[in-house]
């Protein structure tokens, strides 16, 4: 027989750094291995839970992508935003191009373009679906009028250029229609907001599913925890395959919700579309970025392992050998 | 290789489970711990294990005073440490082999280096043939053995047992008791717990006896 005790130690203080990395490197394989086989084994339970999760996380995902796609939408109209300034009556259209010229140069106005009262008769007779003669037999009642666009929103500057128009006296009003605009800026910070809510709620009740499932996991494993840790296992080895489990829910779980909500954005895409073109807004379209998906699922995996070390650390903390 | 100084251990229901013990255990030497049941044995060999601290005194254990190894280092400490229980403590849920290779696993031994020493100690305790088996389908003398080729499976220094032989009858007590002293003699400390004086008395070896967790003989350096 060896002289076993000469033979080896296998304390493993005294090892060299690369032989205790390969150690980790054989743990980790080892605890990989492990959990993917028991999850495969136990593959019903695994996929309900990757569902619940999945259908949790999916729910502010869809959200966000609400909240996304109005805040594209919103840029968009920002970036069209103008004031439309009418002339009186009495002012001829000579008098209006000189005043359109004038109102050119300021900061604020990125370009100008004067709509004459017969250009806006045409486009309201259009509109309306009208035959020219009858409103020309009526006269035309509607003034000359110039159209600013602007560089900037910026409520100061805004109020400025709109009391500097005012006062003009060729000037009879200013249609600053921005009122629509800031309502929807309201519904879309609404929609925010209910978004975060309801990203806590998720994150919340992944947790507490993750951890509970953890915690059955640990408990249905004791007697091999405490073998193990009899036997020279430390913490970290026996949390190990716990970690590797919570990672393996959140990756099924997020790519469960990645599923339902692209699924989600295929279904009311069609619809939405028909309403942007209704609307002539084509940039009004759902919107699931790679970054959203990314995100998604980067979180579910996180929330994953965190459920999983805070439950496996405090139920393995009550299994020490006695 | 294993030293107790004046150590008393106090569990939190007030009971006294050693009381001011000192002995000495040499390198390779086999020693018996007896005693009647709730003397102090498991409570000496948990403390070994640092499953249990003591209150008062010092434990050292291959040169290392105890009380300063703490967290990690635990694990790693009984990593240098073979035991072997009254009752097994296998695992149903895997094979024979998978039982002798935990250890070694968690040690961090080479893939090729495990398949050598699992064979190498299930061929010492007669099993070499039962490795694919799962223990649950293995007699109780068949399971004490794989226990004990799981504690000496990574060829530690000491190798404690606690009431090894306290479920098998005399002819199989006598086989286990043999396999420990081979152990013994090939350089490994050997302290074994046990209440069954008639078969170690034929053994001529130390034996320590507790009483009320105090010794009464056998603690002294010989």
């Amino acid at each position: 027989m060896t002289k076993p005790g000469r033979a080896a130690s296998s304390s493993s203080d005294k090892l060299p750094i690369a032989k205790r990395f390969r150690t980790w490197c054989g743990h980790h394989r080892l605890a990989r291995h492990d959990t993917f086989e028991r999850l495969g084994r136990h593959w019903v339970s695994t996929l309900l839970t990757a569902l619940v999760m999945g259908v949790v996380l999916s729910l502010p995902a869809a959200l966000s992508m609400g909240v996304l796609t109005l805040d594209a939408a919103l840029a968009e109209v920002d970036r069209g935003d103008s004031i439309t300034v009418m002339t009186h009556d009495s002012v001829s259209l000579e008098q209006a191009s000189a005043l359109s010229e004038e109102l050119a140069p300021l900061s604020l106005v990125e370009s100008v373009s004067i709509i004459s009262s017969d250009q806006a008769l045409d486009e309201l007779t259009q509109w309306l679906g009208l035959s020219p003669e009858v409103l020309a037999s009526l006269g035309n009642p509607l003034p000359h009028s110039i159209s600013l666009t602007l560089s900037s929103t910026e409520t100061a500057a805004l109020q400025a250029l709109t009391e500097q128009l005012a006062n003009n006296p060729l000037v009879a009003d200013v249609l600053l229609d921005m009122e629509w605009l800031s309502r929807l800026q309201s519904i879309a910070l609404f929609g925010e907001r209910l978004m975060w809510a309801f990203v806590a709620i998720a994150l919340l009740a992944c947790l507490l599913i993750i951890g509970n499932t953890i915690r059955l996991a640990v408990e249905s494993r004791r007697k091999e925890i405490l073998v193990t840790k009899l036997v020279g296992g430390s913490n970290a080895y026996v949390m190990r395959p716990f970690l590797y489990t919570g990672f393996a829910y959140g990756a099924a779980g997020g790519l469960v919700a990645l599923l339902i909500t692209y699924s989600v954005k295929c279904w009311l895409g069609g619809p939405i579309d028909a309403l942007a073109n209704s609307y002539q807004a084509p940039y009004f379209a759902l919107r699931f970025p790679p970054s959203l998906a990314f995100a998604l699922l980067a979180i579910a995996i996180v929330l994953g392992m965190v459920g999983a070390w805070v439950s496996a650390r405090r139920q393995l903390k009550l299994i020490e050998p006695r | 290789m294993i030293e107790f100084d004046r150590v008393s251990k106090r569990y939190d229901s007030g009971r006294d489970a050693l009381r001011e013990l000192s002995l000495f255990v040499e390198p390779e030497e086999l020693v018996f711990l007896t005693g009647h049941s709730g003397a102090g044995k498991s409570t000496l060999l948990k403390l070994i294990m640092i499953m249990e601290r003591q209150t008062r005194g010092r434990v050292i254990v291959n040169g290392k005073d105890l009380q300063t190894i703490k967290g990690g280092g635990i694990a790693k400490h009984r990593q240098d440490i073979g035991v072997v229980f009254q009752d097994h403590q296998l695992l149903y849920d895997r094979s024979v082999y998978d039982n002798v290779a935990l250890p070694l696993l968690i040690s961090g031994f080479e893939h090729r280096d495990i398949g050598r020493r699992v064979r190498a100690a299930l061929d010492k305790v007669g099993l070499l043939d039962k490795e694919k088996s799962n223990p649950e389908a293995l007699s109780g003398g068949e399971q004490q053995r794989v226990g004990i080729a799981r504690a000496v499976a990574s060829r530690p220094k000491i190798l404690l047992a606690d009431e090894p032989t306290g479920n098998l009858d005399p002819a199989l007590s006598a086989e286990i008791m043999a396999l420990f002293r081979a152990f013994s003699r090939a350089g490994v400390t050997v302290l074994i717990a046990t209440h069954d004086l008639a078969l170690i008395s034929r053994m001529q070896h130390r034996i320590l006896t507790l009483k009320d967790g105090a010794l009464v003989t056998g603690g002294g350096r010989d």
